[in-house]
Protein backbone atom coordinates (compact mmCIF):
# COMPACT_ATOMS: atom_id res chain seq x y z
CA UNK A 1 0.00 0.00 0.00
CA UNK A 2 1.30 3.63 -0.50
CA UNK A 3 3.45 5.29 2.32
CA UNK A 4 1.13 8.09 2.49
CA UNK A 5 -2.34 5.87 2.93
CA UNK A 6 -0.65 3.51 5.25
CA UNK A 7 0.31 6.45 7.54
CA UNK A 8 -3.78 7.64 7.07
CA UNK A 9 -4.76 4.03 7.90
CA UNK A 10 -2.25 4.09 10.85
CA UNK A 11 -4.04 7.53 11.79
CA UNK A 12 -7.40 6.76 11.65
CA UNK A 13 -8.95 5.01 14.96
CA UNK A 14 -12.51 3.99 13.47
CA UNK A 15 -12.19 0.36 11.74
CA UNK A 16 -14.96 1.25 9.62
CA UNK A 17 -13.49 4.99 8.20
CA UNK A 18 -10.24 2.47 8.20
CA UNK A 19 -12.18 0.04 5.69
CA UNK A 20 -13.57 3.01 3.88
CA UNK A 21 -10.10 4.25 3.32
CA UNK A 22 -8.56 1.11 2.07
CA UNK A 23 -11.43 0.19 -0.66
CA UNK A 24 -11.53 3.71 -2.20
CA UNK A 25 -7.72 3.36 -2.08
CA UNK A 26 -7.50 0.28 -3.94
CA UNK A 27 -9.98 0.66 -6.48
CA UNK A 28 -8.20 3.68 -7.59
CA UNK A 29 -4.65 3.45 -7.22
CA UNK A 30 -3.72 1.12 -9.91
CA UNK A 31 0.04 0.60 -8.18
CA UNK A 32 -1.43 -1.22 -5.50
CA UNK A 33 -4.10 -3.18 -7.13
CA UNK A 34 -1.00 -4.73 -9.37
CA UNK A 35 0.62 -5.47 -5.84
CA UNK A 36 -2.24 -7.53 -4.75
CA UNK A 37 -2.21 -8.37 -8.19
CA UNK A 38 1.16 -10.02 -8.11
CA UNK A 39 0.62 -11.49 -4.66
CA UNK A 40 -2.50 -13.23 -5.57
CA UNK A 41 -0.83 -15.07 -8.93
CA UNK A 42 2.22 -15.62 -6.35
CA UNK A 43 0.11 -17.67 -3.95
CA UNK A 44 -1.26 -19.70 -6.72
CA UNK A 45 2.63 -20.56 -8.16
CA UNK A 46 3.79 -20.95 -4.70
CA UNK A 47 3.18 -23.93 -2.60
CA UNK A 48 0.50 -22.91 0.30
CA UNK A 49 -0.28 -24.27 3.43
CA UNK A 50 -3.51 -25.06 2.06
CA UNK A 51 -1.77 -26.84 -1.39
CA UNK A 52 0.34 -29.16 1.34
CA UNK A 53 -2.56 -29.46 4.03
CA UNK A 54 -4.21 -32.83 1.51
CA UNK A 55 -0.12 -34.39 1.10
CA UNK A 56 -0.72 -36.16 4.92
CA UNK A 57 0.97 -35.71 8.20
CA UNK A 58 3.79 -36.18 9.49
CA UNK A 59 3.85 -37.07 12.92
CA UNK A 60 4.10 -40.87 12.03
CA UNK A 61 7.54 -40.72 10.73
CA UNK A 62 8.45 -38.28 13.43
CA UNK A 63 6.70 -39.97 16.06
CA UNK A 64 9.02 -42.89 15.15
CA UNK A 65 12.26 -41.42 15.53
CA UNK A 66 11.67 -39.56 18.95
CA UNK A 67 11.04 -43.26 20.30
CA UNK A 68 14.44 -44.01 18.97
CA UNK A 69 16.09 -40.77 20.46
CA UNK A 70 19.65 -41.89 21.21
CA UNK A 71 20.09 -43.10 17.41
CA UNK A 72 19.14 -38.82 16.87
CA UNK A 73 20.74 -37.49 19.66
CA UNK A 74 23.80 -38.73 18.73
CA UNK A 75 23.84 -38.08 15.20
CA UNK A 76 23.35 -34.52 16.28
CA UNK A 77 25.78 -34.90 18.76
CA UNK A 78 28.35 -35.56 16.00
CA UNK A 79 26.70 -33.09 13.54
CA UNK A 80 27.01 -30.08 15.79
CA UNK A 81 30.81 -31.09 16.90
CA UNK A 82 31.56 -30.65 13.65
CA UNK A 83 29.48 -27.89 12.80
CA UNK A 84 31.30 -25.73 15.70
CA UNK A 85 34.31 -25.10 13.52
CA UNK A 86 33.43 -22.99 11.03
CA UNK A 87 34.51 -23.12 7.03
CA UNK A 88 36.50 -19.14 7.42
CA UNK A 89 38.37 -20.71 10.83
CA UNK A 90 39.54 -24.04 8.66
CA UNK A 91 41.07 -21.68 5.99
CA UNK A 92 42.24 -19.58 8.45
CA UNK A 93 44.42 -22.69 10.61
CA UNK A 94 45.28 -24.34 7.27
CA UNK A 95 46.61 -20.43 5.74
CA UNK A 96 48.45 -19.99 9.35
CA UNK A 97 50.15 -23.74 9.30
CA UNK A 98 51.40 -23.12 6.12
CA UNK A 99 52.89 -19.40 6.71
CA UNK A 100 54.53 -20.91 9.38
CA UNK A 101 55.97 -23.72 7.35
CA UNK A 102 56.90 -21.30 4.42
CA UNK A 103 59.13 -19.06 7.11
CA UNK A 104 60.71 -22.09 8.54
CA UNK A 105 61.34 -23.03 5.20
CA UNK A 106 63.10 -19.90 3.57
CA UNK A 107 64.24 -18.32 7.09
CA UNK A 108 66.20 -21.76 8.47
CA UNK A 109 69.54 -19.18 9.53
CA UNK A 110 66.66 -16.90 11.83
CA UNK A 111 68.86 -17.19 15.01
CA UNK A 112 65.23 -18.37 17.06
CA UNK A 113 65.88 -21.58 14.85
CA UNK A 114 69.13 -22.16 15.46
CA UNK A 115 69.58 -21.15 19.03
CA UNK A 116 69.58 -24.98 20.55
CA UNK A 117 72.67 -25.23 17.42
CA UNK A 118 74.72 -22.72 19.38
CA UNK A 119 74.19 -23.77 22.87
CA UNK A 120 75.21 -27.32 21.91
CA UNK A 121 78.55 -25.19 20.56
CA UNK A 122 78.72 -23.16 23.59
CA UNK A 123 78.58 -26.83 25.64
CA UNK A 124 81.36 -28.28 23.45
CA UNK A 125 83.89 -29.35 25.53
CA UNK A 126 86.73 -29.41 23.36
CA UNK A 127 86.08 -25.57 22.20
CA UNK A 128 85.60 -24.21 25.76
CA UNK A 129 88.39 -26.25 27.24
CA UNK A 130 90.93 -24.14 28.94
CA UNK A 131 94.50 -25.63 28.80
CA UNK A 132 97.22 -24.58 31.10
CA UNK A 133 100.60 -26.34 29.71
CA UNK A 134 102.59 -24.73 32.56
CA UNK A 135 102.60 -22.32 35.03
CA UNK A 136 105.99 -20.87 37.13
CA UNK A 137 105.09 -18.61 40.59
CA UNK A 138 108.99 -16.99 40.86
CA UNK A 139 110.62 -19.43 38.09
CA UNK A 140 109.55 -22.17 39.87
CA UNK A 141 106.86 -24.56 38.76
CA UNK A 142 103.05 -24.38 40.33
CA UNK A 143 99.86 -25.58 40.64
CA UNK A 144 97.64 -24.70 38.91
CA UNK A 145 93.33 -25.00 39.43
CA UNK A 146 90.63 -24.34 36.42
CA UNK A 147 86.77 -23.49 37.57
CA UNK A 148 84.61 -23.06 34.94
CA UNK A 149 80.91 -22.08 35.16
CA UNK A 150 78.66 -24.50 33.81
CA UNK A 151 77.85 -22.76 30.84
CA UNK A 152 81.80 -22.62 30.40
CA UNK A 153 81.44 -18.46 29.73
CA UNK A 154 83.43 -17.86 32.45
CA UNK A 155 86.93 -19.42 33.38
CA UNK A 156 88.88 -18.16 36.64
CA UNK A 157 92.25 -19.96 36.78
CA UNK A 158 94.07 -19.99 39.90
CA UNK A 159 97.97 -20.41 40.24
CA UNK A 160 99.63 -21.04 43.58
CA UNK A 161 103.71 -21.92 44.48
CA UNK A 162 103.41 -26.15 45.43
CA UNK A 163 104.95 -25.15 48.96
CA UNK A 164 101.87 -22.50 49.64
CA UNK A 165 99.43 -22.91 51.83
CA UNK A 166 96.56 -20.72 50.61
CA UNK A 167 95.95 -18.64 47.90
CA UNK B 1 -4.35 -26.69 25.65
CA UNK B 2 -2.38 -23.44 25.04
CA UNK B 3 0.89 -23.76 23.08
CA UNK B 4 3.09 -22.83 26.17
CA UNK B 5 1.32 -25.74 28.46
CA UNK B 6 1.97 -28.11 25.46
CA UNK B 7 5.87 -26.92 25.73
CA UNK B 8 5.97 -27.43 28.93
CA UNK B 9 4.60 -30.77 28.46
CA UNK B 10 6.88 -31.75 25.85
CA UNK B 11 10.14 -30.70 28.24
CA UNK B 12 8.76 -32.56 31.01
CA UNK B 13 9.21 -35.93 28.02
CA UNK B 14 5.64 -36.70 26.73
CA UNK B 15 6.18 -37.07 23.31
CA UNK B 16 2.45 -37.64 22.83
CA UNK B 17 1.90 -33.79 23.49
CA UNK B 18 4.41 -32.84 20.90
CA UNK B 19 1.91 -34.29 18.16
CA UNK B 20 -0.19 -31.45 18.77
CA UNK B 21 2.67 -29.19 17.90
CA UNK B 22 3.52 -30.77 14.77
CA UNK B 23 -0.07 -31.29 13.43
CA UNK B 24 -0.57 -26.85 14.21
CA UNK B 25 2.24 -26.39 12.30
CA UNK B 26 3.57 -28.93 10.05
CA UNK B 27 1.70 -27.46 6.58
CA UNK B 28 3.53 -24.44 7.47
CA UNK B 29 6.62 -25.50 8.26
CA UNK B 30 6.22 -28.24 4.69
CA UNK B 31 5.32 -25.31 2.96
CA UNK B 32 8.62 -23.12 3.35
CA UNK B 33 10.58 -25.67 3.26
CA UNK B 34 9.45 -27.03 0.01
CA UNK B 35 9.46 -23.44 -1.69
CA UNK B 36 13.19 -23.19 -0.42
CA UNK B 37 14.51 -26.46 -1.52
CA UNK B 38 11.87 -26.82 -4.67
CA UNK B 39 11.24 -30.17 -4.06
CA UNK B 40 8.71 -32.73 -2.42
CA UNK B 41 10.76 -35.55 -1.09
CA UNK B 42 13.61 -33.15 0.39
CA UNK B 43 10.91 -30.77 1.94
CA UNK B 44 9.10 -33.38 3.92
CA UNK B 45 12.77 -35.01 5.13
CA UNK B 46 13.98 -31.41 6.11
CA UNK B 47 10.54 -30.52 7.89
CA UNK B 48 10.64 -33.80 9.85
CA UNK B 49 14.77 -33.32 10.69
CA UNK B 50 13.06 -29.50 11.77
CA UNK B 51 10.53 -30.73 14.21
CA UNK B 52 13.25 -33.51 15.83
CA UNK B 53 15.71 -30.64 16.39
CA UNK B 54 12.85 -28.36 17.75
CA UNK B 55 11.72 -31.47 20.07
CA UNK B 56 14.68 -32.27 22.03
CA UNK B 57 16.21 -28.39 21.61
CA UNK B 58 13.32 -27.13 23.43
CA UNK B 59 14.91 -26.63 26.60
CA UNK B 60 16.68 -23.71 24.45
CA UNK B 61 13.27 -22.23 23.13
CA UNK B 62 12.58 -18.43 24.42
CA UNK B 63 9.04 -18.74 25.71
CA UNK B 64 8.95 -14.94 24.94
CA UNK B 65 9.50 -15.34 21.60
CA UNK B 66 7.05 -16.83 18.55
CA UNK B 67 7.03 -20.84 19.02
CA UNK B 68 6.23 -20.56 15.11
CA UNK B 69 9.25 -17.88 14.38
CA UNK B 70 11.41 -20.31 16.11
CA UNK B 71 10.26 -23.32 14.14
CA UNK B 72 10.69 -21.48 10.82
CA UNK B 73 14.03 -20.57 11.70
CA UNK B 74 14.94 -24.20 12.53
CA UNK B 75 13.55 -25.58 9.65
CA UNK B 76 15.11 -22.34 7.46
CA UNK B 77 18.58 -23.58 8.60
CA UNK B 78 17.63 -27.13 8.09
CA UNK B 79 17.20 -26.40 3.96
CA UNK B 80 20.29 -24.05 4.08
CA UNK B 81 22.39 -27.57 5.22
CA UNK B 82 20.84 -29.35 2.74
CA UNK B 83 20.83 -27.15 0.17
CA UNK B 84 24.92 -26.78 0.63
CA UNK B 85 24.97 -30.76 0.81
CA UNK B 86 23.28 -31.25 -2.87
CA UNK B 87 25.24 -28.95 -4.47
CA UNK B 88 27.07 -31.55 -5.95
CA UNK B 89 26.42 -32.17 -9.18
CA UNK B 90 25.49 -36.09 -8.90
CA UNK B 91 23.11 -35.33 -6.37
CA UNK B 92 21.28 -32.76 -8.90
CA UNK B 93 21.01 -34.85 -11.61
CA UNK B 94 19.55 -37.91 -9.43
CA UNK B 95 17.11 -35.40 -8.12
CA UNK B 96 15.89 -34.58 -11.69
CA UNK B 97 15.44 -37.78 -12.31
CA UNK B 98 13.29 -38.10 -9.11
CA UNK B 99 11.52 -35.19 -9.93
CA UNK B 100 10.95 -36.39 -13.55
CA UNK B 101 9.25 -39.43 -12.20
CA UNK B 102 7.50 -38.23 -9.11
CA UNK B 103 5.43 -35.71 -11.56
CA UNK B 104 4.54 -38.60 -13.96
CA UNK B 105 3.31 -41.17 -11.60
CA UNK B 106 0.87 -38.71 -10.62
CA UNK B 107 -2.63 -37.87 -11.85
CA UNK B 108 -2.74 -34.88 -13.55
CA UNK B 109 -0.09 -35.49 -15.28
CA UNK B 110 -0.28 -32.26 -17.98
CA UNK B 111 -1.49 -29.59 -15.54
CA UNK B 112 0.86 -30.92 -12.62
CA UNK B 113 4.12 -30.38 -15.13
CA UNK B 114 2.71 -27.19 -16.13
CA UNK B 115 2.58 -25.99 -12.46
CA UNK B 116 5.54 -27.14 -11.30
CA UNK B 117 8.36 -25.71 -14.20
CA UNK B 118 6.55 -22.55 -13.55
CA UNK B 119 6.79 -22.32 -9.48
CA UNK B 120 10.92 -23.71 -10.26
CA UNK B 121 11.03 -21.09 -13.05
CA UNK B 122 10.20 -18.47 -11.27
CA UNK B 123 12.09 -19.93 -7.62
CA UNK B 124 15.29 -20.71 -9.24
CA UNK B 125 15.60 -16.65 -10.37
CA UNK B 126 15.74 -16.13 -6.16
CA UNK B 127 17.75 -17.23 -3.61
CA UNK B 128 17.28 -19.37 -0.62
CA UNK B 129 16.78 -16.13 1.35
CA UNK B 130 14.49 -14.45 -1.37
CA UNK B 131 12.67 -17.45 -1.56
CA UNK B 132 11.76 -17.63 2.23
CA UNK B 133 11.05 -14.26 2.27
CA UNK B 134 8.39 -13.97 -0.28
CA UNK B 135 6.88 -17.51 1.20
CA UNK B 136 6.81 -16.06 4.67
CA UNK B 137 5.29 -13.02 3.08
CA UNK B 138 2.89 -14.21 0.95
CA UNK B 139 1.85 -17.46 2.46
CA UNK B 140 1.77 -16.11 6.16
CA UNK B 141 1.72 -12.46 5.38
CA UNK B 142 5.05 -11.82 7.30
CA UNK B 143 6.49 -8.17 8.20
CA UNK B 144 10.05 -7.34 7.31
CA UNK B 145 10.48 -7.85 11.14
CA UNK B 146 9.46 -10.97 11.58
CA UNK B 147 11.23 -12.28 8.28
CA UNK B 148 14.35 -10.96 9.77
CA UNK B 149 13.61 -12.72 12.55
CA UNK B 150 13.29 -16.25 10.57
CA UNK B 151 16.48 -15.58 8.74
CA UNK B 152 18.10 -14.06 11.54
CA UNK B 153 19.41 -10.82 9.73
CA UNK B 154 18.53 -7.30 10.42
CA UNK B 155 15.14 -5.93 9.59
CA UNK B 156 16.43 -3.89 6.74
CA UNK B 157 18.34 -6.89 5.55
CA UNK B 158 14.96 -8.91 5.45
CA UNK B 159 13.73 -5.63 3.79
CA UNK B 160 16.09 -5.74 1.04
CA UNK B 161 15.61 -9.54 0.38
CA UNK B 162 11.55 -9.15 0.16
CA UNK B 163 11.80 -6.28 -2.36
CA UNK B 164 14.34 -8.16 -4.86
CA UNK B 165 12.14 -11.20 -4.58
CA UNK B 166 9.28 -9.56 -5.53
CA UNK B 167 11.12 -6.80 -7.92
CA UNK B 168 12.49 -10.86 -9.65
CA UNK B 169 9.34 -12.57 -9.59
CA UNK B 170 6.93 -9.23 -11.32
CA UNK B 171 9.56 -9.10 -13.75
CA UNK B 172 9.06 -13.14 -14.33
CA UNK B 173 5.08 -13.09 -14.62
CA UNK B 174 5.32 -9.92 -16.98
CA UNK B 175 7.80 -11.67 -18.97
CA UNK B 176 5.63 -15.30 -18.86
CA UNK B 177 2.60 -12.80 -18.89
CA UNK B 178 0.15 -15.00 -16.41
Amino acid sequence: MCKFYKFLYWLIPIKRFKSVLIRKHFANCSKCQREIEIEDRLKKILITPDKVREEGSLWPKIKLKLYTPEKVESKQGVKLSFLTIKKWQWVLAVFLVLIVTVISITYKNLPIFQKSVEIKKDISPLETRVIVEFAKVKNKPAKVYIFQSKNRKMSIIWIEPYNSTGG
Amino acid sequence: MEEKEIISHCLKGDVESFEMLVKKYESNVLSLCWNVLKNKQEAEDVAQEAFIQAYFNLNRYDMRRSFKNWLYSIAYNRCLDRIKKEKSFFKFLKNVIREKKLSFDEENKEKRIEDSEMFSQLLNELNEKERTAVTLKVNEGYSAKEIAEVLNCAESTARVHLFNAKRKLKKMLEEMDV
